[in-house]
């Protein structure tokens, strides 16, 4: 059963500089059980993607196309309807740890809060239910834990923190935002396995820059510039990426010699005419730089490129 | 060209100041030039105390850094300027390395002015055009903020800071772990390249085994402040000695 299904989202800041089309044109399916990650490079919109799932964001957004979660269009739905999706159906956890909690709120008084509003459970039993959390994204000394504040933790210790935010409901869909940028590569890669463990029940999003972090998802959406410009199984991208800036981006990995792509990701206020990586691409042709390229597809891949 | 000798950095901690941390204990190294030396280690371990030593932005509890058999250690303030022309560094957090109020030219010119190395306006400006050349940036960023840059290019703009002052020496402290895969990809690439063209040292410290094993010949690895091991590049992949480099590099490789 399909959990999540976007259709045509556009997502548009209005600013003083102009038009930030930060989303156009996105298409993306979540099956139930499917964990699903958007990669790509910073500024090319991943965020606020998730965001416009939650319906979280700011006063200056446009925000059209349809977003249906178990068939249900989340973009019609009333603040108060949405305030109850948020936290018990679809849950989220935001980057930087450091910045994403309240400084002057012990911990376990923040993760009771979220505990009591997903799942209306009385005080005491909301205390339990922390420290059960706490226990399930091995932090240890929960008791502790529960009466410091965020400036006494680490960096891997609020991630951890966040993730029991993100589970308190038992959500049926997790949007998970850079969940280890910034913390050093062993504390990394303990931090995504954990993530994959908590997670094993649910259907996820998980918004990354790092490659290395899909390993706990089956398939794989690359973003570029706003749009969706290649998707399939996990496996089949990165053993054959199909678009020049999928292939791009796998070059860059260590293993493969930290191979850069030449050039920046453009502005999203003035995207370039046609294809919107032409500026950068290695088999660029004439009708790359005037027309937009559509979804080809073969095999439950799909890819935007006219050469590829 | 680098030599440290048994440094070593305490700092006093708690309430009254009387309690310590050894944040880096008897470390001895040396770096040749136009060598890399890597340093891993995780956070908190102490490597970015070691880097800021040798630049002597804080002064060593005990020990000694020799650059080109001049003591650093023992220069008086005005012999250290001029000392540090040669020896720059690069820091983690590119956005809090720019002053957020000023516009990258004044940013840029700001080093020149200092050490006097452009004499006119004109010399100025084409000296800053001729940087920004060398890190692959457009000219018509120079007018505008920090924050209305990418991580990316504020990363450019601190290195091209860094080599207007044509450093024989440069402590890159994680001058990457802030940006994306593609993006560190050019910065290293870039990193590189300049090394090549002008032979310049690094210490390149960094909490990622892969960007130290692509970058260093040589690598050490620190924990709680310790060096616990120094050699080249593949024997301590072949060969790594210490129970915590074999600890960083399992851990590390349980993502690839």
């Amino acid at each position: 059963m399909t959990l999540l299904k976007i259709d045509n989202l556009k997502t548009t800041f209005y600013t003083k500089e102009g038009d930030v089309k930060a989303v156009n044109r996105v298409d993306i399916k979540i099956e139930d059980g499917e964990k699903l990650a958007l990669i790509g490079e910073t500024g090319g919109g991943k965020s606020v993607l998730g965001l416009s799932i939650m319906g979280i964001l700011p006063e200056n957004a446009r925000i059209k196309g349809k977003i249906f979660f178990k068939g249900e269009n989340l973009l019609e739905k009333n603040p108060e309807e949405m305030r109850k999706i948020r936290g018990r159906r679809i849950a989220y956890i935001p980057q930087n740890p450091g910045t994403s909690l309240n400084p002057i709120m012990k911990v376990g008084q923040q993760v009771k809060e979220a505990v009591i509003n997903s799942m209306n459970l009385k005080n005491k039993r909301a205390g339990e239910k922390v420290l059960e959390l706490f226990k399930s994204v091995k932090l240890f000394e929960p008791e502790k834990l529960i009466g410091q504040y965020p400036h006494q933790l680490s960096g891997g210790t609020k991630q951890r923190v966040l993730f029991s935010i993100g589970m308190a409901g038992s959500p049926e869909l997790l949007i998970a935002d850079e969940p280890a940028k910034g913390l050093d590569a062993p504390l990394k890669a303990q931090t995504i396995k954990l993530l994959g463990k908590i997670s094993s029940k649910t259907s996820m999003l998980l918004i990354t820059h790092d490659i290395k972090a899909t390993r706990i998802c089956t398939k794989i959406a690359v973003m570029y510039a706003g749009e969706i410009i290649e998707y399939g199984k996990r496996e089949e991208i990165l053993k054959n990426p199909i678009h020049p800036y999928t292939r791009g981006l796998i070059r860059s990995l260590p293993e493969k010699g930290f191979i850069p792509i030449e050039g920046a990701s453009p502005s999203l206020i003035s995207l370039p005419k046609g294809c919107r990586f032409h500026p950068r691409c290695q088999i660029v042709s004439i009708k790359c730089k005037d027309e937009h390229p559509g979804f080809k597809t073969a095999n439950e891949r799909f890819w935007r490129c006219f050469n590829a | 060209m680098l030599e440290v000798e048994n440094l070593s950095k305490t700092f006093p901690s708690g309430l009254l100041k009387k309690k310590y941390i050894e944040a880096l204990r008897d470390v001895s190294f040396k770096i040749k030039k136009g060598e890399t030396l890597g340093i891993l280690g995780e956070s908190g371990s102490g490597k970015s105390t070691l880097g800021r030593l040798i630049l002597r932005l804080i002064e060593p509890s005990s020990g000694k850094i020799y650059f080109n058999g001049t003591e650093i250690t023992a220069l008086k303030k005005k012999e250290l300027t001029k000392f540090r022309k040669k020896i720059q560094i690069i820091f983690q957090h590119p956005e809090s390395a720019l002053n957020p109020r000023m516009r990258l030219y004044d940013s840029m010119a700001e080093p020149l002015r200092i050490h006097k190395i452009t004499k006119t306006k004109s010399d100025e400006k084409a000296k800053i055009r001729e940087l920004l050349e060398t890190v692959n940036l457009q000219e018509e960023l120079l007018k505008r903020y920090p924050n209305q840059l990418s991580g990316g290019q504020i990363q450019r703009v601190v290195i091209a800071r860094v080599l207007a002052l044509e450093p024989e020496f440069i402590v890159a402290d994680e001058p990457t772990s802030m940006l994306d895969v593609s993006i560190q990809a050019q910065i290293l690439k870039l990193m590189k390249d300049l090394q090549k063209k002008n032979g310049i040292s690094y210490l390149f410290i960094s909490h990622d085994p892969e960007v130290v094993v692509h970058m260093a010949s040589r690598i050490g690895v620190i924990k709680r402040g310790e060096m616990v091991e120094i050699g080249k590049v593949k024997e301590i992949l072949k060969r790594p000695e210490h129970t915590y480099t074999k600890k960083i590099l399992t851990l590390s490789r349980g993502l690839s």
